[in-house]
Parts: structure tokens; sequence; C-alpha cells
């Protein structure tokens, strides 16, 4: 005779705690099936009693409920918020299908009002994790994608032109240095130096780059970043990939811009020289805890 | 009278000096946002509400509280709310005792010149089972006057619907019918009443080790938010959590407070916790707590206040310019920014730091300049912001150590007035750690499972020794915790044991057990010390004072006073007589 197979005995809290951690760690929405498939022993949850744990959490606030991704799909989970999931709705449109136009990437955030759509679409706008495409040829719609514009698309007909008329002088007689310096002049003119060395592969980051980089690690590590929870210098500085000076430098010029604010340690000096190191400093005696995003006051 | 002079809001129940609701007005709605979604989903969350000195914590919880105070006659068809404010200054195990004690102070307290909070929460469970239509006040009092039995029926079914204990049932019934309200209060509060009081109210009160009193105290906040109901959500706010610490390393402190957020937000259905605390503390909480304790304590989100902006500026100073009374004419045509030039708003504001109370004290500088000459530039004496050279660094010094001496004075005198030997307990067990840590440091103070009743252990150059604080009204409860203390004493764990009593409540005539146990502890060796009044009340001063520092409360003209800098100051202002407390508890021999 088969061995009976035991009854799934209620998730312990330890257990609890689990599914939660574990559904932060995620990356997208996922159903409780897929959040119990990912849940190890001594951790693991049925099915059956997840559900109404998720759901729990839901009514307590602690995560959130979306929409299923197929039509007989099932519910899914997240403990980031609806217009978190809209960016995330939109990066994967366009990681699918390329730049899209503003209409289409509105479609995509499912669920968003307008508020909502404006503020997913402009935070990501904010942190490049899209970028604006200039309209190419007769359309005059600006298009957004996760990649700066191809050039090629854009100089295709310019060049088919140029390829042309070069021809047509070339036959004509015009020598070809003339041609030549001609194009040059205009690319120049355009902020393109043939002379110039070119780049070096792996460029020195920028400090704009810094900064933006670090308003996108913002959001990445801290969920609710976006709606004024305090991000620790210690948290981004281990992910910043900065040295100290360069770190420090790049916060303090966010805030001097206002784009993020920051947290005075208000009494520093009781910490470890170690303690104070992870700390933002402006050289002067003050040292800044963490930052936060700062948000337009209604 | 200098409009921008009062810079520190200390307590959420007395009314702002202005308010201007754009600043900080997105954490404000996310506070509203969490009583709706309470109300919504009938489950408890917290709010973790974090910035630095002077962003306006206090501040925010004021205009909280202002909004949900009740604003006309109790009604049901209404969203109404409970509002509790509760500053954390206490010790890690009596948490639960502190919280029961301010949220029935709280209740009892009269909004609106008569109704309490306590009489909301009366007609609000009323409402929900009577069966007369029209107006809910005369009909309550009807019922009062002309059918009492009627109205304790109804109570009830109240109690019976709720599924309250037996001494809740009884304690809703009295605070209905206006019974014994003294008493009650006492009882609901956690004080020790003696047997006759108890008999009189009906009630029973536990007599367990300090552990079981805490747990009881837990238990009966769990039940009196039950009794609010789902209808009538809490607003707990909870303020100077910082004050729980005793030192940076101390984990008791965190411990505590988390496991106080866990079990409310998972034990009740109605109540939305606003934990507010300094952003260098909020790291602390994210980094020590327990995981599931900071999930709970931020199930609505962590939030920062932010700094001021331009405009926000320009509105807090016409709203202190508008408190300027008539004596004191303002300059006709002024700037906005009135009374700082440009260049204050610009240094101020260098960084991004620019709070309300460093704004308000630049502003009541640069006013009190102007008051002097009004025809010069406001800024032309200005100190706030000058701290670079020696002489204004040892001008800041002076100030300091002025300001800390009135203040030592001051709080003294109040905590004398409002001496009460129901707090003793408190005071001892939540100051005196502080007290040894700054005027003998040499001891370091721990704790001892095994020892229950043993409520703070000084280990130092001469061995461990306990101290027990024994302030009860009650002479049954007092016998208790001496037949306690003998068991304990017995294990050998202590060098030394010291008894704290105090001189207002003495053993009664008839409290033979208690005498006679006494006495055996006292053949035992254990010390017997009395501290009068006066060393409490200093003893409480220096607790408030250290609890503000850490908690970025204590300013000077805007500029926060921290712990290291107040026990500077407070080591040459302490009285000898709390050093002699120390000295006498700490000594070897009798």
């Amino acid at each position: 005779m088969a061995k009976k197979k035991a009854a799934p005995s209620p998730p312990t809290a330890e257990a609890r705690d689990e599914a939660i951690a574990c559904l932060r760690r995620q990356v997208e929405p996922v159903t409780a099936k897929q959040l119990a498939k990912l849940l190890v022993a001594p951790f693991k949850i049925s099915e059956v009693f997840l559900v109404p744990l998720l759901d729990e959490f839901v009514g307590g606030g602690q995560l959130n409920a979306f929409p299923p991704a197929t039509p007989k799909g099932q519910r899914r989970y997240w403990d980031r918020d609806l217009i978190e999931f809209g960016r995330l709705q939109i990066r994967q449109l366009l990681q699918k299908k390329g730049a899209q136009p503003k209409a289409k990437l509105k479609s995509a955030a499912k669920g968003l009002n307008d508020a909502q759509f404006v503020q997913a679409f402009q935070g990501l706008i904010d942190i490049r994790q899209i970028v604006e495409h200039p309209p190419i040829g007769k359309s005059k719609t600006l298009k957004y994608g996760t990649e700066p514009p191809a050039p090629e698309l854009y100089l295709k007909d310019l060049g088919q032109q140029l390829a042309k008329i070069v021809g047509q002088l070339i036959a004509a007689g015009t020598s070809r240095n003339e041609l030549k310096k001609v194009v040059e002049g205009w690319l120049t003119q355009a902020g393109l130096s043939l002379e110039k060395a070119a780049e070096p592969v792996v460029a020195l980051v920028s400090p704009a780059t810094n900064e933006l980089n670090l308003l996108l690690l913002m959001r990445q590590i801290e969920p609710g970043a976006e709606r004024g929870a305090l991000v620790t210098a210690r948290e981004l500085r281990r992910v910043a990939n900065l040295d100290k000076n360069q770190f420090d430098q790049t916060v303090l010029g966010l805030a001097r811009q206002g784009r993020l604010m920051l947290h005075r340690h208000d009494h520093a000096s009781g910490l470890s020289a170690s303690e104070r190191d992870e700390l933002v400093t402006d050289g002067l005696g003050t040292y800044y805890v963490g930052m936060a995003l700062r948000r337009v006051e209604a | 009278m200098n409009p921008f002079r009062e810079t520190i809001v200390s307590d959420p129940w007395r009314t702002a000096a202005a308010d201007v609701p754009e600043i900080q007005a997105s954490v404000f709605l996310e506070c509203l946002q969490g009583i709706e979604h309470i109300r919504r989903t009938h489950r408890s969350a917290a709010l973790l509400i974090h910035g630095g000195a002077g962003s306006g914590k206090t501040h925010l919880l004021g205009r909280l509280r202002t909004r949900l105070t009740l604003q006309a006659p109790p009604a049901t068809d209404r969203d109404e709310c409970l509002f509790v404010w509760v500053r954390l200054q206490a010790s890690p195990r009596m948490i639960w005792r502190h919280v029961r004690r301010t949220l029935v102070e709280d209740w009892f307290r009269p909004v609106r010149g008569q109704s309490t909070q306590f009489a909301r929460i009366l007609f609000h469970r009323l409402a929900d089972i009577r069966v007369a239509e029209g107006d809910l006040e005369p009909w309550y009092e009807y019922m009062l006057e002309h059918h009492p039995a009627e109205l304790d029926e109804l109570l009830d079914r109240v109690a019976d619907s709720l599924y309250l204990d037996r001494n809740t049932t009884i304690a809703f019934k009295h605070l209905a019918f206006g019974r014994h309200t003294r008493d009650l209060r006492a009882w609901l509060g956690g004080d020790s009443l003696p047997e006759e009081a108890l008999a009189r109210l009906d009630l029973s009160q536990e007599e367990g080790t300090d552990e079981e009193r805490e747990h009881e105290a837990r238990r009966v906040v769990l039940m009196l938010c039950r009794l609010a109901g789902d209808g009538l959500p809490i607003v707990l706010s909870l303020d100077q959590v910082e004050a729980l610490q005793t030192s940076a390393s101390d984990r008791e402190g965190l411990f505590a407070f988390g496991q106080l957020i866990s079990t409310l937000h998972d034990e009740t259905s109605n109540v939305l916790i606003v934990a507010c605390v300094q952003s260098a503390f909020a790291t602390e909480l994210k980094d020590k707590s327990r995981g599931a304790d900071y999930d709970r304590m931020t199930s609505l989100g962590a939030r920062s206040l932010s700094t001021l902006t331009r405009a926000e500026v320009e509105k807090l100073i016409a709203a202190r310019r508008a408190m300027a009374d008539a004596s004191t004419p303002l300059p006709a045509a002024i700037d906005p920014l009135w009374p700082l030039e440009q260049a204050d708003f610009h240094r101020l504001g260098a960084v991004d730091e620019l709070t309300p109370r460093r704004l308000l004290a630049t502003c009541a500088e640069r006013f009190e300049n102007w008051l002097a000459n009004p025809v010069a530039s406001t800024n032309e004496v200005g100190t706030t912001d000058l701290k670079n050279s020696t002489t204004e660094k040892d001008q800041t010094k002076a100030s300091h150590d002025e300001f800390l001496a009135k203040e030592w004075q001051e709080r003294v005198a109040q905590c004398l007035a409002e001496s009460r030997p129901e707090r003793t307990e408190e005071i001892v067990r939540h100051g005196l750690p502080e007290l040894v840590d700054i005027v003998a440091p040499q001891w370091t103070t721990t704790s001892d499972k095994l020892l229950p009743d043993v409520h703070v252990i000084l280990d130092g150059p001469t061995g461990e020794v306990g101290i027990s604080v024994c302030v009860q009204s009650n002479m049954q409860s007092v016998g208790g915790q001496f037949k306690r203390l003998k068991t304990q004493w017995s294990l050998k764990r202590l060098t030394r044991l010291v008894l704290v009593q105090d001189s207002r409540l003495p053993l009664t005539k008839g409290a033979k057990v208690a005498r006679q146990t006494l006495d055996e502890l006292e053949a035992l060796g254990i010390r017997i010390v009395v501290p009068s009044v006066d060393l409490l009340s200093n003893l409480d001063a220096l607790r408030g004072i250290l609890s503000d520092a850490k908690s970025g409360d204590l300013a000077n003209r805007g500029e926060s006073i921290f712990p290291q800098r107040a026990v500077e100051r407070l080591v040459e202002l302490i009285p000898a007589d709390l050093r002699r407390f120390v000295d006498e508890l700490t000594k070897s021999s009798s």
C-alpha cells in the first residue's frame, strides 16, 4: 500500500517571515505557486496555506496584489507598489519591442491612472532607465527606449543623399579633398571631430553618470525610496563602487541640486572612526547618515 | 514678544504656535491614509517617520492630534479616531506598563473641555447596539438616569460581543456609570491599589513578578484596543524611542521596542502605530532590530521628513509674523523672508539642511537684532550660524551652559510639583542606569532572568549589586515581592541586594506578613534605601533631560544639545545627594 502523504501543516512565524523576504528579493511579481517553489525547507509553505497568507499580507499592507500575467493565470504578489509595477511593465515592453511612443508605454502600464503613469514614466526618465528618441523623418512622434537611439536610423537618408551628391560632384570634376574638407567642416560644426583620437573604450565615469547611478541604486536597494524612505550611506556606498571621496562628493552634489535630501548624524562624534567612515561627510565636521529622494510636497 | 522664539513642540497635546499645513504635507497625508487603510482592512499597521533634530516630528504628531481631536459632539456617522502619544522615557523592561499608563492618561484627558476619549469609546460601543433612534448623548443621559438596569444590560451585551474579560467589563461599566473615577483611572493605568479600593471597584490586580506585571500591562493594553473596536481606529504615536537606550550599544531597548510594535501590529486590528525617530536612530533600528520586527514597524513604510523649501520658509515666516502682538509693529513693506536676509537663507540652506527649528531660531535672533536697532541690517550681530571663531565657540559653550543650568532648575521644580509615588518605580528603573553611567562609570548595568524581582543589577568593582524597587500601595503585593526576593537572594547570584522604597508608601500597620518578611530580609543583610522626594525629582529631571538630548529635543537657540554635551554639564549640575545615592547603593558594607 502506498504511504499516505502527510497533510501540510500551517506555516510557522519564521516561514511567514521568509515568504515576505523571498518576495522582496523578486524582480517582478510572482504567483503563490511560483513562490511556493522558491521557498526552501524548513520554510516551505504549501500553496494551500500560501494563498490566504499572501492575501493576509496584502490586507495588512505589507504586500501588494497584481493582476495575473495571462487571462487564465493566477493573482501575483510583490512588495513594490503600483508605480514600481508600472515601471517594470514599461521596461519589459521596451526590452521586448524596442523604442515605443509614450502612448504605447501608457497602455503597457496596466492599472495606472494618468497621474500614476506620469510618476512612473518621469521616474524612469530621471534615472535614465529610458531615454527619449527624437522623431525620425516626417514623423513628429517622440519615442522612448532603454538605450540611446541608434544613429544609423537617423542618418540613413542623409548618408544616401550624401553618397549620391558626392558621386555627382566627382563626376563633374570636384576634387575629393575639397569635398572632404567641406564634410569635415560640417562634422566639426556638429560637434564631431575626425581628427580626435578615438575615445578609450572604458571612459572615466563622469560625475553626472555617478549621480544618475546613485539615484538609480537608491531606488533599487530601497523599494520605498520614491516615497521618501531613507537609504543609509553605508548601504548605498557598498553597492556604488566609488571611492570614498567620489561617493561623498557625488552625494553632496545631488543634495546641492535639491535632488536628494541628506540626513545628518547629529552626534557622530560618539561613533568610532570606522563607523564615521561609512557616513558621508562634507569634510568640515558634518556627517550624514543617509539620504532620501526629495519629493515635491503637494 | 518675539513670535519666532518658540522652536520646540514638546507635547502634541498642546496647541502648536503656528502650523503651516504645506510643511510635511505628504507625510501627514500618509498618516491619514494609514488610518483609512486600517478602517478598510481591519488590520493594524505601522509607519516609521524619521528626520533630523528639529525637523518637526512632534509638530507633525501635534497636527495629527489636532485633526483627530473631536471637533463636534460624538457621533457614529462620522469617521472618528482615538489618539495616544507615548514618549518612550521608560525602562525597556517596563515598556508595556509605560504604554498602558500613558494610553489611559490620554483617554481620560478631557477633550473639548468635558468629554474624554473613553466617553467617545462608550458612545461608539453603545451606538452599535442601541435600539433607540435620535441623538446619542441625550439618549445616554436618559438611560443613565431613568433606566440604569437596562443600560447595564446593554453594556453586558457590548462586553459579550467583544469577548472582554471580567475586569475590563467591570471597568467599562464603571466608566459608563461614572463610578469610582479616581481609583478606576489608577487601576486602568496599572497603579498598585490598596485592598479596600480594589474591593470597592470589584476588580482584581495582578500580584506577580516583574515579568508577570509587564505581561498583565500588555494584556490590558490589547484589551483596551479591543474595547475601542474597529470603528474607532487608534493612532498610537511613539515618540522619543531613542530614550529606551541607555547607551549606543544597548540592545535591550531596541528589542523591547520591536516586540511592542510586533505585538500591537499582529494582535490588534485597529491601531495605526506612528513611530518617530531621528534619522541616525532609524538606521540603527534597521540594522539592529529583528527583521520581522522591523518589517512590522514599517508595514506602511518608512518616511523621511523633508527640509524646508523656499516657499515653505516664506509661509512659516509669514505664519509666525502674524503672531507678533500689536505692541511690536513690524516694518510696513517687508520682504517675505524678513527678518532673514537673502544671505541668511542661502547659508542656512547650503547643503539642504534647513529645518524648521534652525530657521525659527535664526529668525528669532534676527528679530531681536531688529528690535534693538530697527534701522540696521537684521543680521549684523547674528551668532546662530557663525561658529567658526574661537570666541564664537566659547560664547556658544557659555550659552549652552547657562541654558542647561536654567533647564535643570526648571525641570527639577516641575518634577517635584508633579511627583507621585506611583511613578517612583519608573523613575528609578529608567533614571538609575543613566545616573550610574554619569557618576560611577566603573559600574555597568545588567539584568538576570533568574532574578525577576531584581530590577537593576549594577556590576562593578565590588561585585554585583541588585536593586529592587518596591513601591506599591497594595500590602499583599508588597509581601509577595518580599517573599520572592528572599527566595531569589538565596540563589546567591548577587554580592549585595538593596531594596528601594518610597517614604510616601510606608508599610501599613495591618501588613504583618510584609513587615515580618522585611525583617527577615534585613536579617539576611539586605539593605533598605528610602530616597527623598527631592532626590527622586532630581533623578526624574536628569532622565528627562537626557531623553530629550538623545532624541534631538533639547535645543538652545535652535542648536541641538546632544547627550555627550548634556552630560558634560549635568555632571556639574547634579546635586551631591544623587552621587551619595549611588554610593549608598554600591557601597560594600552598611
